[in-house]
């Protein structure tokens, strides 16, 4: 009889209370602005990096009329030195030093080489900051990169986000899993963060716009809309996936609790591997001692365990774990899996799906 | 080497597949193959995890501890049978590394650059080039300005004959040498100069000590030679260090693999080179659709012919091969209507989530049309980049197909039909299955060891899929006008002798199976049009010998292009019948 086997699908954090540790860091090396301890807002850059914006190429040998070689010589200014527009680079004296042949340089900026006849000027540079996102404590610096940064509070793990970071108020518009219509969304969300229980309709986008909100929160969305978001002034969020699905009432109901409380949406960086990480949606909420529990580590599939299922023909259902079959089964589609059964919510039959068409959620 | 056992681990962008080659009665063979999650888009990323859980599920399948407590790999093998000899790694987790080019032209120097790049996991970011490519001439400083923007891992200097012009391409290589300065010491970008040989004294001096210059034979010494085989030598040594540099947990792996990390494409490449000696006049054709990557290899004589296709497959890289091909041209393969919406929900849910699979008929054959496109545009584009292969695979004999689109399967006429409709082979030939993702490990293997690599093709590790007869028509032909027809005689192991008379028809796909056992030969074709299998127009020889394998003969009278009605509904009925012949449709095996 084969050991039985420990399956690790993905796995989603959606918590009402948790402490919160996350990693911000620069893409490329600078220099850290925090030091361990210090309490942050959203919009303290804990780092700043900075990349050449532009460079500028003056051939000085040839402006002198010398060879590469020997135009060094000849060089005013050395490696590293700031210089202004037209101040001068290289200088030689011709004609018995009755005449003399200058370089100037033709912008503002640094020299950052000086060879082969030639003196690059980067001009100016381009600064890349990195902001904390949300509020907490830094507890950890990474040299040269940036911080990890910790809060308490609920953590929601979402499926997709359209843009940067944003946060504001949170503002309930659905009574539940209703689909969010333009006549949910009044005047007094201007300047909140929306929240609607299930799909987003065409119209409450151009609503939402219209009157200014700080961006939407959903369950699901057509992906047909997507061109449309492009020209939105806000961005959106949904916490299950592309199509008509509801929210997760567990998401709902966090989201619920913290009605006028002000959220945090962070885009986590881009893993080894390119892709993005899932947007989180954050929301600061003091603690008592001891600290609320971390949501860390891998979950394995169990019974007893509560899933998600991704897939057609259950995609967006949720359920519960009761057996992992003990070899792979063959699917409808002819595919080969080691499969678990469900028992999905609400209903009394149970169903075999295959072990990676699930999330793990982390209620 | 005298191994008794070796596992080798494939890191994919997906999954990592772990496989055990052992010496089983005194051959060394394939014995069991078993993969987990790559465990690379996590909250803490960690490849060392995705390969222990791999070789955990290879001992429980195969029997053989391999891991001792700690978690380490047990080796060399023990006295208990525990343990293997050797592990060796490939590797396709890894983004492709930012590759700039710069040459003397687009036909010679930067044709043969655009041909290495291709064949490694790079993406271009940015081409220089001396002679305008668009009609405008750029400046020394529109360059540099050009390279900075691009931040590239790699830059690939080249041009001018040996001997040739030499000033241009010295003004290149200062170019990328001041560009590289401008970087930080540890992020500065290698440089490759492949040019005229005139300037490699020149390179050197450039470059000085602290620039990592190295200087590899001229891709284009004369118009009629080419080398591209140290270029993408380096391409792959920068590929591996910067993964090592970036993805956690690889380094672990690397220790057991004696330092060894193959990129995956690479690997490939050995076997389609291995296959592709056993029939040297007709070349090999190697095909892997995976999560992120699809890679076309032929090996046809001494010519290697590749494309790494990265941002393509049916995992993360969907979402991209989407947005190059489209509605239209992923929907022409499905045997039933699907909106838009449904699609880009599919196509969003399969990116975020790459490891799930169909379920449902109805996702099986959306999933296997992105496999199509895949393929198709890693074909379509190594036609492009070498037209000395020809507009279709005529010569290729044997065609493997491998990666996640190719995975164990109950259905191997829908993955048969997915190689049939996006490469649209003419001729005869031979479609091998690889159903559990062997070829990347042999390839590692036949890069250390020739010998055992041969022992392990020689034991014939895939599945022969079937014997595909498509002939190429002189021009349209009736919905089941008569092509030709041909007999097939059997011969078992018995002696009892069987003959039967096959049509080929226009249109039509027709699969005749062909025992495992014994001889089979196709004779006496008949034409009734002037098709062309190989040989010229009406023209065959008298006696084929064919292997069935695990569909048998196929032959495919549909006509090469491939021409699907116009009529949405008519195609989809198109589509649901060639399902129908193959036998995608039904039970499954």
């Amino acid at each position: 009889m084969m050991e039985a086997l420990r399956f690790y699908p993905e796995a989603v954090t959606f918590m009402p209370l948790a402490t919160i540790r996350r990693e911000r860091r620069l893409p490329i090396p600078g220099k850290v602005r925090v030091q361990r301890g210090d309490v942050v807002d959203a919009t303290t850059v804990l780092a700043v990096a900075e990349q050449p914006a532009g460079v500028v190429i003056v051939d000085i040998a040839r402006a002198l009329k010398v060879s590469p070689q020997r135009a060094a010589a000849y060089l005013q200014r050395k490696t590293g030195a700031s210089v202004r527009a037209q101040e001068v680079l290289a200088r030689r004296r011709i004609w018995l030093g009755l005449r003399t042949l200058r370089v100037r340089s033709p912008v503002d900026g640094e020299i950052v080489i000086a060879a082969g006849g030639k003196v690059l000027i980067r001009a100016g540079t381009r600064s890349l900051e990195l902001r904390a996102g949300f509020p907490g404590k830094v507890v950890e610096v990474i040299p040269d990169y940036g911080a990890v940064i910790e809060t308490t509070g609920a953590l929601i793990q979402a499926f997709w986000s359209s843009g940067v970071d944003f946060n504001g108020m949170i503002r309930i518009v659905t009574s539940g899993a209703e689909p969010l219509r333009a006549r949910a969304i009044d005047p007094v969300a201007q300047g909140t963060i929306v929240v609607g229980g299930a799909w987003i309709e065409p119209g409450a986008l151009e609503q939402a716009e219209r009157l200014q909100v700080r961006g939407i929160i959903a369950g699901s969305m057509e992906a047909s809309l997507l061109p449309m978001l492009r020209e939105l002034s806000f961005p959106v969020v949904l916490t299950e996936g592309f199509g008509r699905l509801p929210m997760h009432p567990g998401i709902f109901r966090i989201l619920s609790i913290y009605q006028g409380r002000e959220a945090f949406v962070v885009r986590p960086f881009a893993g080894p591997d390119g892709r993005p990480g899932r947007p989180e949606i954050l929301i600061p909420v003091p603690a008592e001692n001891p600290p609320p529990p971390e949501p860390t580590g891998d979950a394995d599939l169990h019974p007893g365990v509560r899933v998600r299922l991704l897939r057609e023909p259950y995609r967006g259902r949720t359920g519960t774990v009761s057996r992992i079959s003990p070899y792979p089964w063959t699917l409808d589609s002819g595919l080969r899996s080691w499969c678990a059964e469900i028992q999905l919510d609400g209903e009394t039959d149970k169903i075999w799906v295959p072990v990676y068409n699930v999330e793990i959620l982390r209620p | 080497m005298s191994w008794k056992s070796l596992v080798t681990i494939d890191v994919g962008s997906t999954q990592t597949r772990a496989l055990l080659f052992a010496r089983v009665e005194d051959r060394f063979r394939f014995v069991a193959a078993a993969s987990a999650p790559t465990h690379l888009h996590a909250a803490h990323p960690d490849l060392a995890l995705g390969g222990i859980r791999a070789l955990e599920y290879l001992s429980a399948i195969s029997g053989r501890l391999l891991l001792d407590p700690q978690g380490i790999l047990i080796a060399p093998e023990l006295s208990t049978g525990a343990g293997v000899d050797a592990c060796l790694m490939t590797l396709s987790a890894a983004p492709p590394i930012r590759v700039a080019l710069g040459g003397l032209s687009p036909e010679w120097s930067l044709g043969s650059l655009r041909r290495a790049a291709a064949s490694a996991y790079t993406q271009i970011v940015e081409v220089l080039s001396v002679v305008p490519i668009d009609g405008r001439r750029q400046t020394e400083e529109e360059w540099l300005q050009a390279l900075i923007a691009a931040e590239p891992h790699l830059v690939v200097i080249a041009g001018g004959m040996d001997g040739g012009a030499a000033r241009p391409v010295q003004a290149l290589l200062e170019t990328a040498a001041l560009a590289a300065r401008l970087r930080p010491e540890g992020e500065r970008p290698w440089i490759l100069f492949a040019g005229n040989a005139v300037l490699r004294e020149e390179a050197v001096a450039l470059a000085g000590r602290e620039l990592p210059l190295q200087v590899l034979q001229n891709v284009r010494p004369r118009p009629d030679v080419e080398h591209i085989g140290p270029v993408v030598e380096r391409m792959d040594q920068r590929y591996v260090e910067r993964a090592l540099a970036s993805l956690p947990g690889l380094s672990l792996l690397q220790s057991w693999a004696r330092g060894e990390v193959l990129p995956t494409a690479r690997a490939l490449s050995h076997v389609a080179r291995y296959l592709s000696l056993e029939t040297p006049d007709r070349g090999t054709l190697v095909v892997d659709v995976g999560g992120n990557h699809t890679v076309v290899t032929a090996a046809h004589g001494g010519l290697l012919a590749q494309v790494v296709q990265s941002e393509s497959g049916i995992g993360q890289g969907i979402l991209s091969l989407y947005q190059r091909r489209g509605y239209e041209r992923i929907t022409r393969w499905l045997p039933q209507e699907v909106r838009p919406e449904t699609l880009e929900a599919f196509v969003w849910t399969k990116a975020m989530h790459p490891l799930s699979i169909p379920q449902t008929m109805e996702e099986l054959w959306i999933e296997l049309a992105f496999a199509r496109e895949a393929l198709a545009e890693a074909w379509e584009q190594l036609r492009t980049l070498w037209p000395e292969l020809g507009r279709s695979p005529w010569a290729f004999e044997p065609i493997l197909l491998t990666g996640g689109a190719f995975a164990s399967h109950a259905r191997p006429g829908a993955l048969a039909l997915v190689a049939l409709d996006a490469l649209q082979p003419v001729g005869i030939t031979t479609l091998l299955w690889d159903p559990v993702g062997l070829t990347p490990g042999l390839g590692a293997l036949a890069a250390v060891d020739a010998l055992l690599a041969v022992e392990v093709v020689h034991s014939r590790p895939w599945t022969p899929l079937a014997t595909v007869l498509a002939p190429a028509l002189d021009g349209p032909v009736a919905p089941d006008e008569l092509l030709f027809t041909v007999e097939v005689h059997h011969r078992g192991p018995d002696g009892s002798e069987s003959v039967y008379e096959i049509e080929a028809r226009g249109g039509r796909l027709e699969v005749v199976p062909i025992l495992g056992v014994g001889e089979t030969e196709l004779r006496r074709f008949r034409m009734r049009r002037p098709v062309d299998l190989g040989w010229g127009p009406r023209r065959a020889p008298r006696r084929i010998r064919i292997v069935g394998g695990l569909l048998g003969l196929i032959v495919d009278g549909r006509g090469r292009p491939l021409r699907l009605a116009e009529d949405p509904k008519a195609r989809r009925e198109q589509i649901q019948r060639w399902l129908w012949d193959i036998g995608a449709l039904g039970g499954g095996l």
